[in-house]
């Protein structure tokens, strides 16, 4: 029975050995060699791989559980005293390198404990990724969602832009004509004006003229009396002027 | 000081003085009346008037529209020179013999061209630091024994803020009312010219009167304390009332040169004398006002003579003073009346104008024309524009006569040209222009 144990846990521990042996020679070909590459495994492939490592650490844990404090068994392949002789040499043995053994006992209790709190760490942080790995889906639905609707937002601006310039060249167009039509009105009547302030402009100016030349003729008027005045005055002073020579001259022909 | 029109905003000194001193105004000897000699107004020109003698060549140094016009009743040969342009051609039509543009340093004519050289009012517009050059240009066109005569504001430095005293905003006002830029007292007045002449006499003025108007405006604008009511008495006076008062204040002007009264400082205005020398009396030196009063005597026997300048014509208050609008032509109000000896008149002719508002055939202008009393012609006018008129006068008006005749013209309505205008309080009432008043006696 018990060779029959011992026999089942060196099996176990030889496949577990193979199997480690298997996945470390085969990480380094698999591990990805950059930051860049580890994102953009895929994710569910990942999350498998992760679960698997985490079902296999939990069986090795549980195989460390069972076996942390269990020693080879004291067998003997005599038969009779031989044997118990061997087996009491044996347990003598035991009993006087238990304080040998009992550290390596120590050990695998401590080795079992870390691995427990890296699987529960493990199993907590694969956990948290999961639901991160859901939000993140959640989050970039959201945004492929926004992101549809934005471009639908987006085209129906546009289209109403275009719509709103249609509009606007339509309506510059119709302004224009209705401008180039009331400046020809426009046009039309200050022409009108103008032709009638022109009639008007003659008709004062023939108004001033008559003044100026009414005007001109009292001036002409002024000056001819004016002139007549000073011919006088001329005259008188030639007349004076002749009698005083006319004085001196006889001043002078009576002197002499 | 030289910039004192540039800090007063006077860019164009010229325009300036044009813009202040040329007005429609008439200041040709020809339209002289003898009773305007008490006026306040001519009371300076008197003054030269009286101290020129006649038949002399005068220049008037600064002569604005033509100040001294009235010296060509003395026979005098009259030049004139002015800083502006238009002020020179004003003085010119008003009857001087000669007028020019020019810089007071700088004189257009030869040396010892005159005997007497005159101012009036214009040595306070020189700026000081070019008096001196002004002054002794004067003594360069003098003629040896020559008399310079001026009319000089003054300044009173206890009662006026120096230039240097007055702020920016004080000096640009004080500037603009008349451009004064080279205010004095008289004594540092007297002492320029006797740098420059070895004999020099001075007396003030306006220390016992002034016009109306000055009197408002030395109060208004430069602050002078006189009594308050008196002021707005002046004020409230109408033309009529003011023109009154000035013939009054003009007669006790010329009364103070003909009683030789010395008067104290006015700080406000100084005639002065100057020559190289010996001088006469300050006032009266050439007193002969014959020329006032008689004019050019026309002949007894002229077939026809115009009354617009006949010396023997006289134009009754209901006529305005002669304007320039152009012709020279008198307004008149409701009714106007001149006076006239003639042997006989055989027609009256005359032109006439209005500037009535509204007239039209709606609204004309009644006007009646009257020769001693007998009516000549009523008519209505209604339009606007020079009418030329022509009244043959009855036999029986010329019988009556005795050889004087009193023409009449009457207005049935006038109206007030300026009744806005606070400044110059001109309330006269208007109807007609009249000119080229010409009366024919031919048989």
């Amino acid at each position: 029975m018990v060779d029959l144990e011992v026999e089942k846990t060196l099996r176990e521990i030889r496949e577990r050995v193979r199997a480690e042996a298997a996945a470390g020679g085969e990480e380094p070909a698999q591990a990805p060699t950059r930051g860049a590459e580890l994102s953009t495994l895929d994710a569910a492939t990942g999350a498998a791989g992760v679960s698997s490592a985490l079902g296999r650490l939990e069986v090795n844990v549980s195989t460390a559980e069972r076996a942390r404090s269990r020693l080879p068994p004291l067998v003997s392949n005599r038969k009779g005293w031989p044997a118990r002789l061997e087996l009491w040499v044996k347990r003598q043995i035991k009993r006087a390198t238990h304080w040998f053994t009992w550290e390596q006992v120590n050990y695998n209790a401590a080795v079992y404990h870390a691995l427990r709190d890296t699987h529960a760490a493990l199993a907590a942080l694969d956990s948290e990724l999961a639901s991160l790995r859901r939000q993140l889906h959640t989050f970039e639905e959201q945004l492929d969602a926004r992101d549809a609707r934005l471009s639908e937002e987006l085209a129906a601006g546009v289209a109403s832009l275009r719509g709103e310039q249609r509009a606007f060249v339509d309506d510059i167009h119709r302004e224009q004509r209705a401008l180039a039509s009331d400046l020809r009105r426009e046009q039309g009547a200050l022409t009108d004006g103008l032709r009638g302030d022109i009639n008007g402009g003659r008709v004062e100016a023939r108004e001033r003229a008559a003044h100026v030349l009414e005007e001109q003729r009292v001036l002409f008027r002024q000056l001819s009396l004016e002139a007549s005045e000073r011919a006088v005055a001329c005259e008188r002073s030639r007349r004076d002027l002749e009698t005083r020579l006319a004085e001196i001259k006889k001043d002078v022909m009576s002197d002499k | 000081m030289k910039d004192l029109y540039a800090r007063a905003g006077i860019e164009d000194v010229a325009e300036f003085y044009r813009t202040k001193f040329v007005s429609d105004e008439v200041l040709d000897a020809r339209y002289f009346r003898p009773v305007e000699r008490f006026h306040m107004h001519l009371a300076r020109t008197m003054w030269v008037y009286d101290n020129v003698r006649a038949g002399s060549a005068v220049l008037d140094v600064g002569c604005g529209a033509g100040t001294l016009a009235l010296l060509k009743r003395k026979g005098v040969a009259l030049a004139g020179v002015d800083l502006s342009a238009d002020c020179a051609r004003a003085a010119r039509a008003n009857g001087y013999d000669a007028t020019a543009r020019a810089d007071l340093r700088r004189l257009p004519f030869p040396d010892q061209s005159f005997d007497y050289v005159a101012s009036l009012d214009v040595l306070g517009h020189v700026s000081f630091d070019e008096k001196s050059a002004v002054i002794s240009e004067i003594r360069r066109v003098l003629r040896p024994g020559g008399v310079t005569l001026h009319g000089i504001e003054c300044t009173d430095r206890g009662m006026q803020k120096s230039y240097e005293e007055m702020t920016e905003q004080e000096l640009r006002h004080f500037i603009q009312i008349d451009g004064h830029v080279g205010l004095e007292e008289e004594e540092e007045v007297a002492a320029r010219f006797r740098r420059v002449f070895p004999h020099v006499a001075w007396e003030p003025r306006y220390a016992l009167s002034l016009s109306s108007e000055e009197f408002i405006k030395q109060h208004d604008e430069y602050g002078l304390p006189f009594e308050e009511d008196f002021v707005e008495y002046l004020r409230g006076l109408s033309f009529k009332e003011r023109r009154a008062f000035d013939m009054a204040m003009g007669y006790v002007f010329a009364k103070v040169s003909d009683l030789n009264i010395r008067l104290p400082r006015s700080g406000l205005y100084m005639f002065l004398k100057a020559s190289d020398a010996p001088l006469g009396p300050f006032n009266n030196e050439h007193r002969d006002r014959r020329g006032l009063f008689s004019g050019a005597p026309r002949e007894e026997d002229a077939p026809r003579f115009c009354l617009d300048r006949d010396a023997g014509a006289r134009f009754d208050d209901g006529w305005h003073e002669p304007n320039v609008l152009p012709p020279v032509a008198r307004w008149m109000g409701a009714r106007a009346r001149v006076s006239f000896s003639a042997a006989r008149v055989s027609e009256l002719r005359l032109d006439l104008t209005t500037h009535l508002p509204e007239l039209g055939p709606a609204r004309p202008l009644g006007l009646e024309i009257l020769l001693n009393g007998a009516r000549l012609s009523a008519f209505s006018l209604f339009r606007y524009g020079w009418l030329e008129l022509a009244f043959p006068v009855p036999e029986d008006v010329n019988a009556a006569a005795g050889g004087r005749f009193e023409l009449e013209i009457r207005a049935d309505r006038t109206w007030q040209p300026r009744p806005g205008d606070a400044e110059g309080r001109d309330d006269r009432e208007m109807s007609v222009a009249v000119c080229n008043i010409e009366v024919i006696s031919d048989e």
